[in-house]
Parts: C-alpha cells; sequence; structure tokens
C-alpha cells in the first residue's frame, strides 16, 4: 500500500501522503492509510464486507466524506476495516469495506476523532495521483 | 508557506511577552494579530501559527486582534491558542476555530487525601480507574440511555447528571456557565452524531485526553490564599484532573457542518485563505444552526466529565473503603477550551455582545465577573492548564487584564512542540512507561503507540509557559501539581 506519513506538519494532528496508479487506487490507499492511523492493520481480521456509496460534487470533498465515513463507521458500528475496494463513476463512489467488530485482538494506535480539510489536495503526476490530507487527533 | 523571515522583519515587539503582526503584512486583514509569547517560544513556534492566525485576522467581523496563546501550536483553519470575537451582526462562527473536539476541556477535583495514604493504594486505585473510566478506540461508557435521553443532555448539559444520581447539586456551580450553555436545539444534530455519541459518555478518548492524579508539593503553592479558597490546603494533598471532551458525537458535529458551510460560502460567495477556516455568518441560519448544535456537543462534554468523575468518587470509595464525601473529591471547576461563545466585552469603551471563539484557550474571567460563580466572585475564575503526563499542570486564577486585553482568555496546556509522528519514532511506548513507574508515575494506557506520542519531550515547558502568562497578567498560577498517576487511550 502505498503511502507516508508526514514528520513535521500539523503538530497535535496526523498528516499523510498517499499515492495510487488510478483514483481508485489511491481512495483505496488512502483509505488504508486512515485506518493504520487507527489501528495495525495486520490485526484487522476480513470477516464483515460493508459497501458504502457516495455523492459528492467534487473529488476533494468525495474523498473526504469517504474517510470521514471509516471514522463514523468505527463509533457508530464498531466496524474497523483493513482492505477497500473503491470504484468511482464521475461524482458517484462505490467503496467495498473489509474487516470485523472491534475486538481485544487488535492492536490500537489512535482513536482517529475527525478527517480535515487541512492541505488536502488531489495532484495528477505522471499519471501518478498523490493525494496528502489530515486527520485530526486532539 | 510564509518565510519566518518575513514574519520576523514586520513583527513589532509590543513588550517582553506581546508580539504584533501588523495589519499591512498580509492582503485582506481586517485586524493585526497578536501573539503571548517570550523571545524563545515565539523562535520556536511552528512558523504555520502565523500563516494561520494572520488567516484569522481576515475572516468578516473580527475584533481589536486575532490572539495566539503562549502554548500555541500548527493546528488546522485556526491555530491552537487561538482567540478570536466577532461582530455577532457582522461577522462569522467558524468550526475550524472551535475545533473539531467541541467543549474538550478540564476539570479538577481535590481530595483531603495525602500523598503518603495514596502511595500504598496507588497501582489497584490506578487499575480500577483504568477499567472504570474507558480509554481508547472502540470503548463504550456505562451509561445506556435512550435517544430522547441524549436529547435532554443536549439541552440541559450538567444538571441532568445530578437529577439523575450522578453527582452533588453542588457540582453544577462548579462548571463554566453553570455545566449549559443556551440555545442548544438537538433538531440541528444529525442522526449519525448520535449514533456515534450514546454509548460514549463517560469515556476518555485518546490523544492527549487523560485522568491523572497528582499531587501538591509545598514548594508549588505559589498563591496561598487563592489555593485555600480552591481548597488546597496542604503539601502532599492528592487531586485528580480530567482532560477529554465531547467525544464522536462533537466530532461529528464538526464534520457535518465543515461540509454545510463549505456549500454556504460558494452560494453567498464568502472566500477565506484555508478551507480550514469554512464559516457562516453567526446570523444566517446555517451560522445559527451551528450554533446551537455545537451548544449541544458543549452540554454532552460537560456530562461526559461530570460522569467520569461520578466514576472517581466511586473508584476512590471502593479502594479506600470510605464514603467519597469523607474524602472530599469537591470539584474545583470544570472548564471549556474548545468552543464559541456569546459574551459581553468592552470594544471602544462600550460593552458589546461578541461571538468569543477559543480553540486551545481558556475563559480567565477575573474577580468580581458577574457571570462569575459566587463560590470564586471575588477570587476570579479558576484556570486549568494541563501539562504533559511527564511534568505537572497549574492551577490559574483569571484577571481582569484579560478582560481588558484578551476578551477573558489564556493558554490551555503547555502546548505540543513535536509531531506525533515525529515523536513515535523517537520513544518506544513500553519503555517510556517502565522509566516514567522508575520516577513515581504509573501509567495505564490502551495504546502504546498513543502514550509514545505524548512523551513529555514532544511539548513545551510548561513553567515557560506559566511565566509569560504571569508576565502578561492574562492569567496568575495559584497551584502546580506533580503527576503519580495516569489513565491514557
Amino acid at each position: 500500500m502505498k503511502f507516508k506519513y508526514l514528520e513535521d506538519v500539523a503538530t497535535a494532528d496526523i498528516a499523510f501522503e498517499a499515492e495510487g496508479k488510478n483514483l481508485n487506487e489511491l481512495f483505496e490507499n488512502a483509505a488504508f492509510a486512515t485506518a493504520e492511523t487507527i489501528v495495525d492493520t495486520k490485526t484487522v481480521k476480513q470477516k464483515i464486507l460493508k459497501t458504502i456509496k457516495i455523492e459528492e460534487e467534487d473529488l476533494e470533498h468525495m474523498l473526504f466524506s469517504f474517510l470521514s465515513e471509516i471514522v463514523y463507521l468505527k463509533d457508530a458500528e464498531s466496524l474497523i476495516f483493513s482492505k477497500f475496494e473503491v470504484q468511482i463513476d464521475k461524482n458517484k463512489l462505490t467503496a467495498k469495506m473489509f474487516g470485523s467488530k472491534i475486538n481485544n485482538d487488535m492492536d490500537f494506535v489512535n482513536d482517529v476523532k475527525a478527517v480535515t480539510m487541512h492541505m488536502l489536495k488531489i495532484e495528477k503526476k505522471k499519471k501518478i495521483l498523490c493525494n496528502s490530507c489530515f486527520r485530526y487527533m486532539r | 508557506m510564509i518565510k519566518i523571515s518575513e514574519v520576523t522583519k514586520k513583527i513589532k515587539k509590543i513588550s517582553d511577552v506581546i508580539w504584533e503582526i501588523p495589519k499591512t503584512y498580509k492582503k485582506g486583514m481586517n485586524v493585526p494579530a497578536r501573539i503571548y509569547a517570550s523571545d524563545k517560544i515565539l523562535k520556536d513556534m511552528d512558523k504555520g501559527v502565523f500563516e494561520q492566525l494572520t488567516n484569522v485576522a481576515c475572516l468578516p467581523g473580527i475584533q481589536k486582534y486575532a490572539y495566539c496563546m503562549p502554548d500555541g501550536h500548527w493546528g488546522y483553519g485556526f491555530p491552537i491558542g487561538g482567540v478570536a470575537a466577532f461582530d455577532p451582526e457582522k461577522g462569522v462562527i467558524s468550526p475550524g476555530g472551535i475545533g473539531f473536539d467541541i467543549n474538550c476541556g478540564m476539570r479538577l477535583v481535590t481530595t483531603n487525601l495525602t500523598y503518603k495514604e495514596v502511595k500504598p493504594e496507588l497501582k489497584p486505585l490506578v487499575n480500577l480507574l483504568f477499567k472504570k473510566v474507558p480509554a481508547g478506540v472502540g470503548k463504550k461508557g456505562f451509561l445506556r440511555i435512550t435517544e430522547n435521553s441524549l436529547k435532554d443532555i443536549m439541552v440541559n448539559g450538567a444538571s441532568w447528571c445530578v437529577e439523575n444520581g450522578y453527582g452533588r447539586k453542588e457540582d453544577v456551580k462548579r462548571i463554566e456557565e453553570y455545566g449549559c450553555i443556551k440555545g442548544a436545539d438537538p433538531v440541528t444534530v444529525s442522526e449519525k452524531a448520535i449514533k456515534r455519541g450514546i454509548r460514549q459518555i463517560g469515556t476518555l478518548g485518546s490523544g492527549n485526553h487523560y485522568l491523572e492524579i497528582q499531587m501538591v508539593t509545598a514548594e508549588n503553592i505559589f498563591r496561598p490564599k487563592i489555593a485555600k479558597k480552591f481548597e488546597i490546603t496542604n503539601p502532599g494533598q492528592i487531586v485528580v484532573m480530567v482532560h477529554c471532551g465531547s467525544r464522536g458525537f462533537g466530532h461529528q458535529i464538526g464534520t457535518d457542518y465543515l461540509g454545510k458551510f463549505a456549500k454556504v460560502m460558494k452560494e453567498i460567495k464568502l472566500g477565506v485563505k484555508d478551507r480550514e477556516l469554512a464559516c457562516a455568518p453567526f446570523k444566517s441560519k446555517e451560522g445559527q444552526n451551528y450554533y446551537k448544535a455545537m451548544a449541544c456537543a458543549a452540554n454532552m462534554a460537560f456530562v461526559n466529565r461530570q460522569m467520569i468523575m461520578h466514576r472517581i468518587r466511586e473508584s476512590f470509595s471502593e479502594i479506600f473503603n470510605r464514603e467519597p464525601e469523607e474524602m472530599g473529591l469537591n470539584l474545583v471547576y470544570d472548564v471549556a477550551h474548545n468552543i464559541a461563545k456569546l459574551e459581553k466585552h468592552k470594544i471602544n469603551g462600550s460593552k458589546k455582545e461578541l461571538v468569543v471563539h477559543r480553540k486551545g484557550s481558556t475563559r480567565s474571567f477575573g474577580p468580581g465577573h458577574p457571570e462569575l460563580t459566587e463560590i470564586y466572585r471575588e477570587v476570579g475564575q479558576p484556570v486549568i492548564l494541563g501539562g504533559s503526563m511527564e511534568t505537572g499542570s497549574h492551577l490559574l486564577v483569571g484577571t481582569e487584564t484579560a478582560m481588558n486585553e484578551t476578551f477573558g482568555s489564556t493558554a490551555h496546556g503547555s502546548g505540543r512542540t513535536m509531531s506525533r509522528t515525529k515523536a513515535k519514532h523517537q520513544v518506544d511506548g513500553c519503555a517510556l512507561q517502565k522509566e516514567m513507574e522508575k520516577r513515581g508515575i504509573y501509567v495505564k494506557a490502551d495504546s502504546m503507540k498513543g502514550l509514545a506520542e505524548e512523551a513529555g519531550f514532544a511539548y513545551k515547558n510548561i513553567n515557560e509557559v506559566v511565566e509569560i502568562l504571569e508576565k502578561a497578567d492574562i492569567s496568575r498560577t495559584v497551584v502546580g501539581f506533580k503527576p503519580i498517576g495516569n489513565i491514557k487511550g
């Protein structure tokens, strides 16, 4: 999975940059980065499939809403995911998310509160898409 | 990104601890920006603070100055440690000026127990608290309530707890706004926020949130007369400090309205310098709805901290086999440090109602303020400054200077100086836990990686922050506390 944490941005928050060969893969990797911020995903078995659909005016708001949904499901349905399959069609996104209900086998890192739009950007670089955004921790 | 040299060239020294960035610094600034800092703290401040603070100064209807407190650091939208007040008629309300964790705040509880009495029971006490006050991802609180009860909580705040047997009558008098911000309306809160928050009351969360057992030492009682008023009288006395907020409930409200405001701003063509500064005119329908939803989250947070205090009282009672009242376990005060409120402040000599945003800043009302509880009106409002888990915290008191200079606001903690990702790479959580135990601080954490992020070296020196507050006289320290036991997410 292609993402990296950024060390020197947003002191009290966690920032990452993800990339992918196409939009679908970029969104999958950004979702995986979000999951890794919450938990060591190696400890999350893929027992449950949850499918979500999102419609937004632009790609950046779509990414914001998609990642926010992962944070929402953690609290509202006690669901943690470790694999994502994303299909984007213009302004519509369908994501298949694989994971489990929260359990004692999971090695947690941080209870992510929210996704922010701080420096959220989707860029096309030599056919590779790149994004950086931040999850707010405080 | 702004280069630091560009800022320092234009920054004006107003006093030893006040610095001003003039309106001419950036196009669109409606007011100058002011930073409370020593030379050293200013030099070490994240450079993003200057950019973010001057962006805040560009928002419509902002009054006097955009402020940053000495514990300030780079956030998103507003810097953490930011204070800004807006004209309710011409100005805005901004979720980025409050934070996702609406009414994140501090609570301080005193006991009449001494370190000598608590030390032999410290481990069982911390272990029991860790069980009774759940921390970390996915933890649920002991309270099982219906959606209607949650709506009662949103509207009535802390008094709901007292009515339902989770507190003493006098507790409510010792909470900012008496534990209830007026104007809350559950209609403005999404179903999603309710689903996220309904089982989280009485939980700590993670990150920098904590419950800490602390002790008073003789050399840390700085103003004994006021300390006595706050029921802190003896060296060795044990107190309990809590830092947390409105949990997923408030976070969801922040997320919901960030999206809504983006659309409103597009419609009314309100441009801002940073998307995280999303805002709406305070008097607009959306602005009002956010304020009402924010008040719901703020009241939920007061309840969350009250329920945690209830569990603290139960835990002490179980360990020491005494009624909670016999050990005191009285609330000193509960303060909000991520909030927007309607408050009256002096503008050009006359009092005016303003929408005061505090993001990582504590209210610091001085002696005689009519909104202060009678118990503290003579001395001023207690201000609780949470430090890192390794170094200690302070209890301060509000001042008249804060009323005149900073819309009655001061700092909220020591403030981070190193990013979470960097801190985690520098220390191992397990090793830190063992090392702290050797130094007499027993820590229980849900996540060892999370613990590493909270290492003392990732924070500014709290005593330097307090020194600046004293010099600027926007609050005065009363007592300092040393940590001896801590639970974290």
